[in-house]
């Protein structure tokens, strides 16, 4: 903490004496003349728009939905495209190797440490099913539609769009752009519980995009779960129970990615400008409050209520998801956006 | 090389994009610097345009078009609404085709509310038909002059919503008897249309009437260009207006 304090007050001081006219009496970040600075307040990042690019000819993405950083502090990305499902780059950018052509509707990846060893879990909407593969993709096992839930007729309604490992090994996963279902499996794929589903009440949702494991609490565990088209964050029990719901006003978000006390997560686009690339990316703090939006606007609470965000600055388009990696930095991977390769933002 | 970025397209606040003598519009972005520049005369605006500087008033149908600039950014895009005067406020409105639960907005009172201001067609205020027709009978209070029905109607293929392909109208004094005022066919939607609200407009020979019988048209099928394509569209219809 004091290392990265130390850093946060030097940065700010160098970049004071850039662009002191545009910072003075507010913590915004504004355009620079050279680099791009985004975020505001403890979470300020400059852009690095070049990171990662790769030949498209030779390693194509689609949709960028979803990073994970390995054991080995690789920077894994799950795409789409089926040339080459997942694309590993080290932290500078540079393209390691590739793999995986059976994943057409490659959405969700969940990086789990099973004794030791790396294993991803990958939701693929289009085959309506979750797979569990090594690191360098061997399938390890498929988790088929939950046909014994009693709440699918056929596996085509069933669309799952993220899982998540809580620390005994069981696995849930939500049917976001399906039935809005959790499904709650042990480590060996075995059905134990349903909970959620589509509607309007607080256990229920409209696009369950995204889950995580709340862990910042490590004696107190608890599921968080996107209610993306609601604009929230739906906290429950590993049972299941809904405990309370995160408002993040105006902004899409997709899934809760949980980083030392803080929450990162993408916001897909505004609800003030929605279907036009609005997209930008929301951090909130150890309470659950937004601290920093990159690209968006500034985050304000009157009387305790989070006024609608929304982007202020393109730069990013449909931004899906985001790693913030052991060094601090974070990535945005993109839906719907040109096919562009991920965008990485480094801390000052 | 510094890659550039745009500024966001200006936020438009306004309680209502149809009115019946007048309604107001202010411009934000809540960005440090920001200048925004408008025309109402349809022309494309640039930073030698009207600079914004306090909520406009609009009196008349138009269409407001407006830019956003700051320092260091590329301008935004140019941010599109249109502006409808509608001359009667519909009574009541009965829909003679079922709600879909997903999309319900207000019940058929949402057509006649006019509240239409938003693209978010989870407001509230949007009624959401897939790959069927929207059928809703007006009523005027009384015996009027009718010359335009105008629907507002929202084009979002993004989300799979597409501009109906047609607008149909009968008029009846009686709320029984109806005769054929007219229809219109609306040109296909593309791949460049942007997300706004629409207003196609159904003009149609002088007529005296009570009740308008307005059919909205499904185009049913996402078109080919569309990574839908071959799915059900959506159509999204949140008033009907009669002038």
């Amino acid at each position: 903490m004091k290392r990265r304090e130390f850093i946060k007050k030097t940065a700010t001081a160098s970049a004071a004496a850039a662009f002191a006219p545009a910072l003075l009496g507010c913590s915004k970040a504004v355009a620079a003349p050279k680099g791009i600075t985004l975020g505001y307040n403890t979470h300020q990042y400059e852009l690095d728009y070049h990171w990662g690019r790769l030949d498209p000819a030779m390693t194509p993405v689609n949709d960028c939905h979803e990073m994970v950083q390995d054991a080995r502090k690789r920077i894994v990305l799950l795409t789409n495209e089926t040339k080459n499902n997942v694309i590993i780059y080290d932290k500078s950018g540079k393209y390691l190797e590739s793999w995986g052509s059976e994943y057409p509707g490659a959405h969700g990846l969940t990086l789990w440490n099973e004794g030791g060893k790396d294993v991803l879990f990958i939701c693929d909407y289009e085959r309506h099913e979750v797979i569990k593969t090594t690191i360098d993709g061997r399938v390890l096992m498929t988790l088929p539609y939950p046909a014994d839930s009693g709440k699918y007729k056929e596996a085509g309604q069933y669309k799952p769009t993220e899982s998540a490992i809580a620390p005994n090994g069981d696995i849930y996963v939500v049917d976001g752009y399906g039935e809005q279902y959790v499904m709650r499996y042990n480590h060996k794929g075995e059905l134990l519980q349903v909970f959620g589903g589509r509607g309007e009440d607080d256990h229920l949702f409209f696009n369950a995009h995204g889950i995580c494991i709340d862990n910042r609490d490590a004696n107190n565990p608890i599921v968080l779960v996107t209610a993306r088209q609601k604009n929230q964050f739906k906290r429950f029990t590993l049972d299941g129970e809904y405990l309370s719901t995160i408002e993040v006003p105006g902004a899409f978000v997709c899934r809760p990615v949980i980083h030392g006390d803080h929450i990162y997560a993408a916001v897909l686009m505004s609800q003030a400008a929605s279907g036009s690339k609005s997209g930008f990316v929301v951090i909130l703090n150890g309470e659950n409050k937004v601290v920093s939006t990159l690209g968006g606007s500034l985050p304000e609470y009157v009387d305790g209520k989070l006024k609608p965000l929304h982007q202020t600055v393109r730069v990013f388009q449909h931004p899906h998801d985001v790693l913030v990696d052991n060094d601090e930095n974070v990535y945005v991977a993109q839906w719907n956006s040109g096919k562009i390769y991920p965008i990485k933002l480094n801390r000052v | 090389m510094q890659e550039k970025f745009q500024v966001s397209n200006p936020l438009v606040q306004t309680p209502g994009q149809v009115f019946e003598k007048e309604t107001s519009v202010s411009l934000e972005l809540g960005l440090p610097g920001v200048a925004f520049y408008y025309t109402l005369d349809g022309s494309t605006p640039d930073e030698s345009s009207a600079r914004y500087t306090a909520p406009i008033t609009i009196q008349e149908t138009c269409t407001l078009k407006a830019l956003a600039v700051a320092n260091g950014w590329l301008p935004s895009d140019v941010e599109v609404r249109d502006f409808v005067k509608a001359k009667y406020r519909a009574v009541d409105v009965k829909l003679e085709t079922p709600i879909d639960e997903r999309y319900p907005g207000q019940g058929a009172k949402s057509l006649i509310d006019r509240a239409s201001n938003s693209t978010n067609f989870h407001s509230g205020h949007w009624l959401g038909f897939e790959a069927t027709d929207l059928t809703a009978i007006v009523d005027l209070g009384s015996e009027v002059e009718i010359k335009h029905i105008i629907v507002s109607c929202l084009s979002a293929t993004g989300a799979w919503i597409f501009r109906p392909g047609q607008i149909s109208a009968e008029i009846s004094s009686d709320g029984s008897n109806f005769g054929v005022a007219g229809e219109i066919k609306l040109p296909a939607q593309t791949e460049a249309d942007p997300t706004k609200i629409e207003f196609p407009r159904l003009d149609i020979a002088t007529t005296i009437g009570r009740y308008v019988k307005v059919t909205v048209h499904n185009i049913d099928v996402v078109p080919d260009w569309h990574h839908g394509a071959g799915g059900k569209s959506w159509l999204f219809v949140d008033e009907i207006l009669v002038s």
